[in-house]
């Protein structure tokens, strides 16, 4: 396949964020000609591509549009309609295929975040410290006047206390609220040079030898060949689309108390105690070692042996069970007669925690706000993110779980179940929402190439 | 440059029912009405193709000159004699069944043509494109066999293709009928798997004996099987028995206890639209008409009126006159079971058949119940190969999906309760159902 243009592709496509703060600005144009202006100067000196020397740098700034933002530029109506229902519908308009019912009706969202309030573009800066944030951000904020107003602000910050680093000594893994190592996991992408020698079972494509391949760049990025041998659908003319792809945001706020009142409360009765009963629901250790593992394994920060690993042994759940969260979000092979549709559902998760984490044994909540900035990207929000979200998330019945949601992102609030396989099961209910949608949207993250050309485009408008 | 303000400001959605009032769909399809749908939950299942759990497919694709032939001998062979493991294994179809059409009137570049088409009729779980995508993927040896004789086929990959050649081919429902919408293909094996396991414990339950409950209880607990249909899942596959009862005595039309009707009529000129609204108007859910004809598994609608051409240039073509398809699946238990069927279908919806089919060329109206039965027999098209997703009649697989949850309900408490209080629990929840 072709090597990736990544001196085209924007930062945050190809490398996990490598700094432990961020800070998402939402944006909406004044002016059109201005907006233009800040976007071939965005262009030309501030966005950050994948290919930049990344060694010495101390912030990265990514840049991602709405729909309503491409409109709001002057982007023709055949170009704008060449874009998926999905993306223009927004992520309000795809409630109902989200299943974000219930508890995450869009009705409960912030009233002045991104879905509810129109939006026109995302500034998404990443820093080393937040020093070197505030110090980005300024000189973002000093282009800004009188382009746009930022209509909304976002800060995610790292929960690395504790938490070990990876083989990268750039590269901190953190956790998330409810206690557990986050993003350890991600397909690895064919034509990324750095990883493409990293592959090991689990984190690409199984083969019919029993190999595993890295997945096919089109299924993230747009304009390379995916797993059906072809580009995904793009947007027209191919300038805008290539080396682009989608960012799905949502702000997911999580009840950390309730999530340990749960633990306790029903992991009296578990026979393994609520620390085990917490692993079960999520499919890892807190220090990330996944369930499926064979026991005798034991792991804690090689992160290689944290996303290396299969379901293809454990298919009836009896390490890992097949409702706990992470297997259900990835199956990997764990799909009886369906695994080889899972490929064609695979995300490259770009999230962040937000809000300080809630002390140690507390059971009761603080008032804080606290919880996870969940960032996906993916050529196809509807094959992938949504198909995750809706089918393999919300519901059960694709695999094998009826009508249970997932055990950490369930929105019911009769509650939901997970079945825990073994010599006698054990279920795990009611259990209530634990994470609940504030906010969200859906963006295209075009290339360098691409941005320049949409300010072209402003240029012209009329 | 034409500009398109933004409309963030219509991105309005309905209280309670978590549904956009914008377009839907979105799946890869390119039409909207399309009907991929997302968790259970029945507000959601606002689409004319959907009935909660499962969604309609109806397509309708012209044969090549040897394609009548060729599928007839492909359908009898897979009725007979193909194992079906795949798409059983699969198990996200309830029902799907194949026509192959003769004499179905269109114009054509020379006038009025007689041609032959495939007729292909689904009632599938989760969503379209995934359904697509395990054709191209999984079954692609069965689907590449069968398609074969259709013209225009593309093959299934790259499956863009073919999902395109599928979008111009197939029609939405107007009208679309589950009598067990919350149960999907999966659910309803496992239900069934289950039924003998409660029939077991009622036994021990009977004897008032709490210590024998109780062993009986966790043994049936212990067992991998019943665990995996008390999650969701079904286990077990059809063996060697049903394969042979297939090769000996699979029938058209029929499949186990379950018996596939389609009837095309043709539809009065000028009276489409009219036609389309009422069946679009008729009542869902246990509301629809198809809800009180005893024995429906599931029932359908759908108004053709419109042929996509395949060879150059790709067009669509006017169908004149246009056909209403109205087709059900329902238990078979007798010889007679498609004139009781029919009998119970006309007396039980009496009026509505007059508004209905009396938008069809030579319905003979209201009074007549023999010449209106004669007249849906007498249009009636033989199905060639009828696929089951599972065995079992109406009541009894709506009997086990409300066991089921009575089930799982049960082993929730009996993890907390004493083993000398099982049984009381056992029959208070299953007083007077096993």
């Amino acid at each position: 396949m072709d090597r990736l243009e990544l001196d085209d592709i924007q930062d945050i496509l190809v490398g996990y964020p490598r700094f432990s703060h961020a800070r998402y600005l939402f944006l909406r144009f004044g002016a059109v000609g201005r907006a233009g202006d800040w976007l071939a100067d965005m262009a030309a000196h501030e966005v950050t591509t994948a290919g930049e020397q990344r060694d010495r740098s101390v912030s990265a700034l990514n840049l991602a549009l709405t729909w309503n933002g491409l409109a709001r530029l002057g982007v023709a109506s055949e170009t704008l309609a060449s874009f998926p229902e999905e993306f223009r519908a927004g992520m309000v308009g795809r409630a109902a295929r989200l299943g974000d019912g219930d508890t995450n009706h869009p009705r409960h969202w912030e009233p002045d975040g991104p879905g509810t309030t129109p939006l026109h573009a995302v500034v998404i800066l990443h820093a080393a410290t937040p020093r070197h944030r505030e110090q980005r951000c300024q000189r973002v904020r000093d282009r800004l006047a009188d382009v746009a107003e930022i209509v909304a602000e976002q800060d995610g910050d790292r929960l690395t206390d504790g938490a070990p680093r990876g083989r990268e000594a750039a590269k901190p893994l953190s956790r998330e609220h409810f206690g557990f190592l986050d993003g350890i996991s991600q397909p690895v992408i064919e034509g990324v040079k750095e990883v493409a020698t990293e592959l090991l079972p689990g984190q690409g494509v199984r083969q019919s030898d029993g190999t595993w391949r890295p997945l096919r760049a089109g299924e993230i990025v747009l304009g390379y060949p995916d797993e059906e041998g072809v580009p995904a659908a793009s947007p027209t003319p191919p300038v805008l689309g290539r080396n682009g792809t989608y960012l799905v945001y949502r702000k997911l706020s999580q009840d950390v108390a309730a999530f340990r009142r749960l633990v306790a409360e029903q992991g009296r009765h578990y026979p393994g105690g609520p620390e085990a009963l917490a692993a079960k629901m999520v499919g890892r250790m807190p220090d990330g070692t996944p369930l499926a593992l064979p026991d005798g394994h034991q792991t804690a920060t090689e992160d290689t042996l944290g996303r290396a690993f299969t379901y293809a042994d454990d298919l009836d759940g009896l390490r890992c069970p097949i409702g706990a969260h992470i297997r259900r979000a990835n199956p990997r092979d764990g799909v009886k007669a369906r695994d080889r549709l899972v490929q064609r559902h695979r995300l490259l998760r770009r999230g962040i925690s937000y809000g300080p984490p809630l002390p140690d044994g507390v059971l009761d909540d603080d008032g804080q706000q606290r919880g996870l900035l969940f960032v996906c990207l993916c050529a196809s929000i509807a094959r992938q993110f949504e198909f995750i979200q809706g089918e393999w998330l919300n519901d059960g019945n694709s695999l094998g779980l009826g009508n249970d949601q997932d055990p950490l992102l369930s929105n019911s609030r009769r509650g939901t179940n997970l079945t825990i396989p073994g010599r006698q099961p054990y279920f795990v209910s009611p259990i209530p929402p634990l994470v609940t949608m504030r906010c969200g949207e859906y963006f295209f993250l075009p290339g360098r190439r691409a941005l320049a050309h949409l300010a072209h485009l402003a240029h012209a408008s009329p | 440059m034409a500009t398109v303000e933004a409309p963030a400001t219509v991105r309005t959605y309905d209280d309670d029912l978590g549904t956009p009032t914008g377009s839907r769909g979105g799946d890869g399809r390119s039409r909207t009405g399309a009907a991929g749908r997302y968790s259970w939950q029945p507000s959601l299942d606002q689409e004319p193709n959907t009935a909660g759990r499962a969604t309609a497919m109806t397509m309708l694709t012209g044969l090549a000159p040897w394609g009548p032939p060729y599928l007839r001998l492909a359908l009898w062979a897979l009725r007979h004699l193909h194992p079906l493991t795949k798409a059983r294994a699969l198990s996200f179809i309830h029902f799907a069944y194949f026509s192959v059409l003769d004499g179905l009137a269109g114009p054509g570049a020379e006038g009025v043509r007689k041609g032959s088409y495939l007729l292909f009729e689904s009632n599938f779980n989760g969503l379209w494109q995934e359904y697509i995508e395990a054709f191209c993927q999984i079954i692609r040896l069965d689907i590449n066999a069968l398609m074969a004789g259709c013209e225009g086929f593309p093959g299934l990959i790259p499956a863009r293709a073919f999902r395109t050649y599928m979008e111009n081919h197939e029609f939405i429902a107007e009208h679309y009928y589950s009598a067990y919408p919350e149960g999907s293909a999966t659910l309803i094996r496992g239900a069934g798997e289950l039924a003998g396991d409660l029939a077991a414990l009622a036994a021990p339950a009977s004897r008032e004996d709490d210590g024998g409950f109780a062993r009986a209880w966790y043994e049936l607990l212990a067992r991998p099987r019943v665990q995996a249909n008390l999650a969701g899942q079904a286990c077990i596959q059809p063996g060697l028995v049903d394969y042979l009862r297939r090769v000996f005595f699979a029938r058209r039309n029929a499949a186990g206890t379950a018996y596939a009707f389609v009837a095309l009529t043709p539809v009065q000129p000028g009276r489409i639209d009219e036609l389309r609204a009422h069946l679009r108007r008729l009542p869902r859910g246990d509301r629809s008409p198809l809800a009180s004809v005893p024995g429906t598994h599931f029932g359908r609608w759908v108004v053709l009126d419109r042929m996509f051409h395949d060879s150059w240039p790709e067009r669509f073509e006017v169908l004149d006159p246009a056909y209403l398809v109205f087709s059900a699946v329902f238990d078979v238990t007798s010889r007679t079971a498609l004139d009781d069927y029919l009998e119970g279908m006309v007396s039980v919806l009496g009026s509505e058949a007059d508004a209905i089919w009396g938008a069809c060329q030579g319905w003979p109206g209201t009074g007549d119940r023999q010449a209106r039965k004669s007249y849906l027999r007498d249009h009636q098209r033989d199905v060639q190969f009828l696929f089951a997703g599972y065995p079992g009649e109406v009541a009894d697989i709506r009997r086990n999906l409300v066991n089921r949850e009575l089930l799982i309900d049960f082993a929730k408490r009996a993890q907390t309760l004493p083993p000398e209080a099982l049984r009381a629990a056992f029959l208070a929840a299953f007083a007077g159902r096993c």
